[in-house]
């Protein structure tokens, strides 16, 4: 990154300019960039593998198959990675300050989850300037439900100075699994938190590096999303397309090609999501969405577990290591 | 002894905090009684904060009592042999109690002779029996929603963190899963980080204030309203503190510090109930009123830790998102003049099965009309009409959507800056109350008439497609609305139901048919169910209840009086004749004609005849009491009647007549409750 790149003069924070995270004082006017840096190296720091956002369409980092699978069975986990999430519901045509069409998360899955979970994550709030000795972080109960995996989990919103910036759920059930090992996921909504850090009130004029804006980045693509989210889509071909995703997930698991058949289990869930917000669905239509996807989800939750048990768990024990 | 436990865990749900804390503290409360540990002194305290339960019990007694246990053993007959010695049962009966063969007693019962243990069992150790308490009570609290956090371990709200468990300083040797009791406690999370030894209760207190939690819930909702009362005092404000705040304030903090922030006052054009929602239902924060009782543009809240002006930064710029997102909803909605939403409503459902809001808005306004007619009333007619027509109309605006509790409140607002007459903006508003059990309910008649339409075209349409609650599952909110329903009713005492009920069921003959008229039946007795457990809450004798709900409830508001002048006359000395009159008339009763009555039968019917008519006057003043103490006086007329004349007489006609007039009786007796189904000793 030379000085004609986006961060010239600026120099990218380090968890090593100070071990002790709560006194680290320049991160108070952290960019988007930057946030996201800090909260890869924290919880790099943490033990965690930093993935990478999965490259198919989604509306949670749950969905990503490295949270979605990887909370099933007995095998420890942990990983942090970005996660681009689209929600056409949200869509706003770039216009409302706080909804997007597609925002995106951080997010977090220890397995099992850690005793001091929630002193680490404070830990990571300091890592983003949001020291929990000059703001008020409040952990406000908030259960956390995804019909289509057929997940929920029991949690909280995390509120810092009345502002919620966090979902944190300890999963109970995944794929319509039962989970005997306590999974934790912590999800960052990284444009808002960064708007907060900066003290801006919308998100499209968060700063992403120096002299970039986040709305420079998107708003075209937030209007374009949300004119053909609610206006233009084509209904039929939405509708055809479920037809076939959902055929294609069960040809596949069929195979026993559970990753395979996963992506379109998530092209299902997506489409359904474009149908509600073009208005498509009826409500009594809807039941019956949710339940052919979840049936999707279930389908390669249980390939998954199968396959893990016949490979004789092999990451049992190896977690440690990463750290 | 001073027992001293405490359960730690990360931020609980803040409804379920203080409810679980005093069962902790009975469910140990009562193991101990149980043991004969605990006698009349004692002392007792209940802790609870977010991240805390704990319970304090002083004047336990260190030892369980010694008890003498009888356990009874086989018969005599089967314990001894033909040789007078001991059979292999007996003997085994005496090691199975521990005691030598010897020991054993033989005693005379009822059921004839059998051999008895008898023998001491000193009693356990409190250190043992507190033990096990703690795991069986922390195991068995009741939570609405709990989680699996560890394997083996019972399911709880959150994962528990630790066990403190002190029996006069010393650790209780329990676990709950994984978590081991110690004598450690923690504190504030970020104001006292690490944990903190506990002596015992006289320290325990003390020990978490000094870590910044106060864990007494009452001395915590009192320093929020005087923290809150002080601070908008130094602004020369009064705070707004609703009881549901207070309350869940109180359990989303530990050390709570109050204080004032500001917003632009710009948002004060959003009109009052969207500010106070966004301040209360979302942020949890206190409006602030100026002497005059209007809203300023300041707010108090409670902190729980951080710096004061960073934390009130932070909430000033949340709360200006919001407010900024409810002008912008606000200015947009009023772009669309009110009475043109209600062509979207075409597009939002009802319910599956009950059409969409344009389909109930057409209903609304035929049953409020017809109701108000049938309330005398008919004066309303144009207002009702009108207010029905638009009253859903508000399900169609942004703000609604983003503030759904602010349905009805908005349509009223919405119509008002339309140019609607007052009256139809009123009767919008009003529509939604009561909203629940102890809402107030409306002030205008107009709108207590469309409110009661609303609940049963609610009633009707749901009932029909059997939704009917089951359990504690109530989805569509039927058992509210017949409560609000009721409550209304009270004040619209002169509808009559029937054709109230006939009315809303007109509403869905297109789109249900039969059933609608059959979901009639339906709600008479789901609202006569809610009549009775109101006559039981309030403390009413149940048979009596049912006694006069078996009546019928045509005008429901008189079901509590009729009540009240039933358990009036119960106490009263016309009862007996009151009671056994009703009795007598109703054995032989059966409906038929009464002509060519003479003699005894010509005598009793002019005594009906009179009670029917100087009754009916005072059952048209509700005057309860003044009909059963008339209605006593029948006792001497059927007496001399049944002295007369048989009435199962051999000639049909003379049977038929004579029990016709019994069946006339009956009825005239019947008039405030089914008097028959008591008893003389009632």
């Amino acid at each position: 990154m030379g000085e004609a790149g986006w961060n010239r003069g600026r120099r990218l924070p380090s968890l090593r300019d100070g071990r002790r995270l709560s006194s680290w004082r320049e991160a108070s006017e952290l960019t988007l960039q930057e946030l996201m840096l800090a909260l890869a190296r924290f919880w790099a720091e943490a033990g965690c593998y930093i993935g990478q956002p999965y490259d198919v369409e989604k509306g949670a980092g749950t969905m990503n198959p490295l949270t979605f699978f990887r909370s099933l069975g007995p095998e420890p986990w942990r990983v942090a990675y970005v996660e681009p999430s689209r929600r056409p519901a949200d869509a706003r045509f770039g216009e409302n300050p706080n909804r997007l069409y597609r925002h995106h998360q951080y997010q977090v899955l220890l397995k099992p989850c850690p005793a001091d979970v929630q002193e680490l994550y404070l830990g990571s709030l300091a890592a983003i300037g949001l020291d929990a000795r000059a703001h008020d972080v409040r952990f406000v109960e908030d259960n956390w439900e995804a019909p289509t995996l057929g997940a929920w989990g029991i949690g909280w919103e995390v509120w810092v100075d009345g502002m919620e910036i966090t979902q944190f759920t300890y999963f109970q059930q995944m794929g319509g699994i039962e989970l005997d090992v306590l999974p934790v996921e912590i999800t960052y909504g990284l444009e808002r938190i960064t708007a907060y850090v900066q003290g801006v009130q919308s998100v499209f004029d968060v700063e992403v590096v120096p002299g970039l804006t986040y709305g420079d980045i998107v708003r075209r693509e937030e209007y374009e999303h949300s004119a053909y989210s609610f206006l233009h889509a084509d209904v039929e071909y939405l509708r055809e397309r479920f037809r076939g995703a959902e055929n294609e997930a069960r040809r596949a698991a069929a195979e026993g090609l559970y990753f395979a058949s996963y992506d379109h289990v998530l092209h299902c869930s997506h489409l359904f999501n474009l149908l509600e917000a073009r208005g498509a669905v009826a409500p009594a239509q809807r039941t019956e969405y949710i339940a052919r996807i979840r049936e999707g989800a279930r389908r390669v939750a249980e390939l998954y577990l199968k396959d893990r048990e016949a490979q004789g768990y092999p990451l049992m024990g190896r977690v440690a290591r990463w750290s | 002894m001073e027992l001293i436990v405490e359960l730690g865990f990360p931020e609980l749900p803040s409804g379920t905090i203080a409810p679980a804390a005093q069962e902790l503290l009975d469910g140990l409360v009562a193991a101990a009684e149980a043991a004969g540990l605990l006698g009349d002194e004692r002392t007792l305290h209940v802790y609870s904060t977010p991240r805390r339960l704990a319970a304090f019990i002083g004047g336990l007694g260190p030892r369980q009592p010694d008890r003498i246990v009888e356990v009874r053993g086989p018969s005599l007959a089967a314990a001894l042999g033909t040789d007078g010695e001991y059979t292999q049962a007996a003997l085994g009966f005496a090691r199975s109690q521990g005691i030598p063969p010897e020991q054993l007693e033989r005693r005379e019962t009822p059921q004839g002779a059998y051999l008895f243990a008898r023998r001491e069992v000193p009693g356990k150790p409190a250190t043992e029996i507190l033990a096990a308490a703690v795991a069986d009570v922390a195991g068995s609290l009741h939570f609405p929603r709990t989680m699996r956090w560890a394997k083996g371990a019972p399911r709880l709200p959150r994962p528990l963190g630790w066990l403190l468990a002190l029996l006069d300083g010393e650790v209780l040797a329990v676990s709950i899963g994984p978590v081991a009791a110690s004598d450690v406690t923690y504190a504030h999370r970020v104001l006292a980080p690490g944990s903190l030894p506990v002596g015992g209760h006289s320290d325990y207190p003390e020990v978490l204030r000094r870590g910044f939690v106060e864990p007494d819930r009452a001395r915590r909702m009192q320093q929020i309203k005087a923290g809150v009362a002080a601070a908008a005092a130094a602004e020369g404000l009064v705070a707004e503190m609703p009881e549901a705040l207070l309350e869940e304030v109180t359990d989303l903090c530990e050390w709570p510090r109050a204080f004032v922030g500001r917003f632009a006052p710009e948002y004060l054009d959003v009109p009052d109930p969207v500010l106070v929602a966004t301040m209360v239902h979302h942020q949890r924060f206190f409006p602030l009123r100026d002497s005059e009782g209007r809203l300023a543009a300041r707010f108090a809240a409670v902190r729980n830790g951080g710096e004061e002006d960073t934390v009130r930064r932070g909430n000033e710029t949340v709360l200006a998102a919001r407010l900024a997102d409810a002008l912008f909803f606000f200015r947009e909605d009023l772009k669309t003049p009110f009475a043109r939403r209600r062509d979207e409503l075409k597009g939002i459902v009802y319910a599956p099965g009950l059409g969409s809001l344009y389909e109930r808005s057409e209903r609304l306004e035929a049953l409020a009309r017809s109701l108000g007619q049938a309330a005398g009333r008919g004066d309303l007619a144009p207002v009702l009409g009108r207010a029905a027509a638009l009253s859903l109309c508000d399900r169609a605006t942004a703000l609604v959507r983003e503030l759904p509790e602010l349905e009805g409140t908005m349509g009223g607002a919405y119509a008002a800056r339309s140019g609607e007459p007052a009256e139809v903006c009123q009767a919008i508003a009003s529509r939604v109350r009561p909203r629940g059990g102890d809402d107030e309910l409306p002030a205008d008649d107009a709108g207590r008439i469309l409110a009661l339409a609303d609940r049963l075209d609610q009633l009707v349409g749901f009932l029909a497609l059997g939704k009917a609650p089951t359990g504690s599952q109530d989805p569509f909110g039927l058992r509210r609305a017949a409560i609000g329903a009721l409550r209304l009713w009270e004040l619209l005492p002169d509808l009559p139901l029937t054709p109230a009920l006939a009315d809303a069921a007109k509403g869905y003959a297109d789109l249900l048919g039969d059933k609608a008229l059959a979901a009639v039946d339906a709600v008479r007795p789901f609202l006569a169910a809610r009549l009775a457990a109101r006559a039981q809450e309030t403390g009413h004798d149940p048979r009596i209840a049912q006694a006069v709900l078996a009546s019928g409830i045509e005008y429901p508001s008189d079901v509590m009086r009729r009540i009240e002048a039933l358990e009036a006359a119960a106490g009263a000395d016309v009862w007996p004749r009151l009671v056994q009159a009703a009795r007598r008339a109703k054995n032989l009763a059966s409906e038929g004609s009464t002509d060519g009555a003479e003699g005894a039968e010509a005598e009793l019917l002019r005594e009906i005849r009179r009670l029917e008519a100087e009754g009916g006057d005072l059952l048209a003043r509700r005057d309860y009491a003044g009909y059963l103490r008339r209605a006593s006086e029948l006792f001497e007329p059927l007496d001399r009647f049944f002295a007369a004349v048989m009435v199962m007489a051999e000639d049909p006609e003379v049977r038929g007549r004579r029990q016709a007039l019994l069946y006339r009786a009956h009825t005239a007796l019947s008039q405030v409750a089914e008097i028959a189904a008591l008893s003389a000793a009632d």
